[in-house]
């Protein structure tokens, strides 16, 4: 027989076999002292329960970030005899076996679980009505003096007031964040911070919420959520995605009118101001429950993938097959959420199409928002790579790229290969981001907010962003390329951006405009090589140096050029002379009805 | 309320504030879910107060509490299919009667545990928490940890002895038996 302790610590987890029950059992009832053992260590597994949920929820080293370091604890290793050590061996050996009987334990049919779960739903329903017929009886009856009634109900008042769950406890992290700003100074405010039960006003942004249970949840603003526990939380407004994985099951989203309880699954949740509330299932099955307890609901729907159940301001339920066009709207709220770059600097091999190096294990798409934020990562050292593998099916898109968002310095490097990004943003909101382009094929698809290189210091440290473009080919297929921009109204005492171009080889083409120095940025073109085509200039802040290499505009832009260079806003280094060409007839090979500015040999 | 039931009340509440743990201890013992246990000892205390006047005072108030417990469940809960016990009758009758024997020691214990649970170390103190504080079954413990199901239990149940043998010290001579 397995020591009758290892059994002990097994039926107190509830993973004992049948068989190993009933040696239990039966050791138990051998004699008295069996049964005063197993007295003393049931004690001992309730008194653990009460005094851990007792404790200050801050002191529990659940969150890795919070694991004491103190070495002076209980040592595991030289509390356990050599005796201890040989009877757990003993139960490690018939672990197989115990296993195997756990999955055939686990062989219960889906209605097997749901009549369980109703029959436990109708036992509470049950046991609550004994206590309410209770209180009547004494609050009724001629026979029993009210004074009973009174001690009785204040008994009942203080056996309610010992704490059954902590008050407030960490379930959840914040594992997902864009824009984010909440109602309240409680809620977690970066990526990687807690949640502690309770109410939570997501104002702005789009967050995801991974309970330590698995159960992921995605909430968008403006919402309100409050977590109850570790398995259920209450939309009171706004709208949320739910993805449950199979350790999750049961994981219950309640709402004012309605609850739904989870059977793993992925699913959406939105609660209106009317109060009307729908819930849409992406994938697998869940239970609709009218009536905010999921307990105590008084209809129940199964909602399987596919389907849309609601309830509307008159509490009337209807369940219905999800559109395509509503499907579509829902495939891309995850979109939303940023991917962000994840690998260390110490890697070797920084490939953009590795999907280890983003934090959503997935390689960004053309739909997904990507964010290189942290300080120095990834490094000039060792920064993210796109190079000459990232061609066709597995070219780097995204819909937009933040190199230095609020962080770095963060580096890219392109070493060949192609990227078709929307949007691409260099040193952006006070970050800085450094883009180095050495050969390959880069498209920017999106419309006027293109490529911005240094733009939106919105706080003490200004955003700069810098390309340096020694080769390759970069085509703005629609919009602009603004080389230092700050807001339209930036608060008095904000940074402004500040963005440089430094151009030695390859070629760059702008169907838009060059734009320096919007909204009082700075931006710097240094030209020393290559071909940059524009299909218009603005220089409201900044400067062009023409050392080498050709400037190209659309149309005949003689006359702005030539005010520009007279105002010393187009330069080439001393004693050389700038020449500025309409070029009608396309002879100098780049196409008829262009300017060309290059310096004079 | 007059005098007398005041009274009443006053020695009710001592009473009921001592025998609770154990009260709770027991019925956790035989039914293992935390939350159907706290269902089951609210029912339990409702019994004690439509009981009271029924009580010897000339005997220890705990045994009696854990005998109205044992009838609660015995009577009750082993009727539905939810409640179905995994201990026959004979075995939860022995295990009341350890509790009847061992309930003098349990207050020492308790404290001796506030003590030893303050020395558990960076990863049994975790999976301690996981268990206790969250409920949480080595299944979902062992996901979480990205752990084996097995050495997650023999990390809960190596933490156990430990505490077991820190209380032993705590206790001394009084601790023998455990």
């Amino acid at each position: 027989m397995i020591d009758p302790q290892v059994l002990i610590s097994a039926y107190f987890d509830r993973i004992l076999s049948k068989k190993q029950a009933a040696e239990l059992e039966k050791w138990i009832k051998e004699k008295p002292e069996n049964a005063r053992l197993f007295a003393r260590l049931s004690f001992m597994h309730r008194c653990l329960r009460d005094t851990m949920i007792k404790n200050d929820p801050d002191k529990f080293s659940f969150q890795t970030s919070r694991m004491a370091s103190d070495d002076s604890g209980i040592n595991l290793e030289t509390m356990i005899t050599d005796e201890d050590l040989k009877l757990l061996m003993d139960y490690e050996k018939e672990a197989p076996e115990y296993m195997e009987e756990l999955e055939e334990e686990d062989k219960i049919s889906p209605e097997e679980v749901e009549r369980r779960k109703l029959e436990r739903s109708l036992e509470l329903r049950r046991r609550k009505e004994e206590i309410r017929k209770y209180r009547q009886i004494q609050n009724h009856s001629l026979y029993v003096p009210v004074a009973t009634a009174v001690i009785c109900l204040l008994f009942i008042v203080i056996i309610l007031l010992i704490p059954r769950t902590p008050a407030t406890t960490y379930v959840a992290t914040l594992t997902e964040a864009t824009e984010l700003k909440w109602g309240s100074s409680e809620s977690p405010k970066k990526i990687g911070f807690d949640f502690k039960t309770g109410a939570h006003n997501l104002l702005q942004g789009i967050v995801k919420i991974t309970f330590y249970n698995g159960a992921e949840i995605f909430l968008e603003a403006p919402s309100e959520i409050n977590i109850k526990s570790l398995t259920e939380v209450h939309l009171a407004k706004g709208k949320l995605l739910c993805k449950v994985s199979k350790d999750a099951i049961g994981f219950i989203v309640s709402t004012p009118e309605a609850s739904v309880v989870d059977y793993g699954t992925n699913f959406g949740v939105e609660v209106l101001e009317t109060g009307e509330m729908e819930v849409r299932v992406f994938e697998g099955t869940v239970d609709f429950r009218k009536g905010p307890n999921p307990l105590l609901f008084e209809k129940s729907h199964k909602l399987v993938a596919g389907q849309i159940g609601q309830i509307n301001e008159k509490g009337i339920i209807t369940v219905r097959k999800i559109s395509q066009d509503e499907a579509e709207k829902d495939n891309t709220y995850l979109d939303r959420i940023p991917n962000y770059w994840a690998a260390g600097s110490n890697k070797q091999q920084n490939l953009w199409n590795d999907s280890k190096n983003w934090t959503k294990g997935i390689i960004p798409d053309s739909t997904t928002i990507v964010r290189f934020s942290k300080v120095n990562i990834p490094s000039e050292q060792s920064p993210c790579i796109i190079d000459a593998n990232h061609i066709g099916n597995k070219k780097a898109t995204a819909k937009r790229v933040n190199i230095g968002l609020k962080g770095g310095p963060i580096y890219l490097k392109m070493t060949g290969g192609e990227a078709k990004f929307e949007e691409l943003w260099i040193g952006r909101n006070d970050g800085i981001g450094i883009m180095t382009m050495e050969s390959g094929k880069l498209e920017l698809t999106g419309g006027h907010n293109s490529l911005y290189i240094g733009s939106m210091g919105i706080g003490a440290t200004a955003a700069k962003g810098t390309l340096n473009m020694n080769g390759g080919n970069i085509s703005v297929l629609q919009g602009d390329l603004v080389l230092g921009s700050s807001a339209p109204k930036t608060p008095p005492g904000s940074s402004l951006g500040t963005g440089t171009l430094n151009m030695q080889g390859g070629s760059i083409k702008i169907r838009g405009k060059l734009f320096l120095g919007e909204n009082k940025g700075h931006g710097t073109l240094n030209l020393s090589g290559g071909t940059i085509e524009a299909g218009g200039l603005t220089i409201e802040n900044g400067l062009i140096n023409i050392n080498k290499g050709n400037f190209i505009l659309e149309g005949n832009a003689e006359d702005l050029v030539n005010k520009l260079i007279k105002d010393d806003l187009i330069k080439s280094s001393a004693n050389s002379t700038l020449k500025v060409f309409y070029d009608s007839e396309g002879i100098k090979g780049f196409g008829k009805n262009k300017t060309i500015i290059y310096k004079e040999k | 309320m007059d005098e007398q039931s005041e009274k009443k009340m006053e020695e009710l509440t001592v009473y009921w504030m001592k025998a609770q743990p154990a009260v709770a201890a027991f019925i956790t013992s035989v039914v293992r879910n935390f939350q159907q246990a706290d269902d089951i000892l609210q029912l339990v205390a409702v019994e004690i107060v439509k009981k009271f006047d029924q009580y010897d005072k000339s005997r220890p108030f705990i045994p009696w509490a854990i005998g109205i417990a044992k009838y609660k469940i015995l009577s009750d809960l082993s009727k539905t299919r939810a409640g179905k016990l995994i201990f026959d009758t004979e075995a939860v009758e022995e295990i009341a009667g350890g509790y009847e024997s061992e309930y003098e020691i349990f207050d020492d214990i308790r404290k001796a545990l506030d003590y030893c649970i303050q020395k558990l170390k960076n990863k049994s103190r975790q999976i301690i928490e996981m268990r206790y504080c969250y409920d949480l079954k080595p299944s979902k413990i062992a996901s979480y940890m990205g752990m084996t199901v097995n050495s997650v239990f023999v990390t809960l149940h190596r933490t156990r002895l430990a505490l077991r043998k820190c209380i032993e010290q705590q206790l001394g001579a009084k601790g023998e038996l455990l």
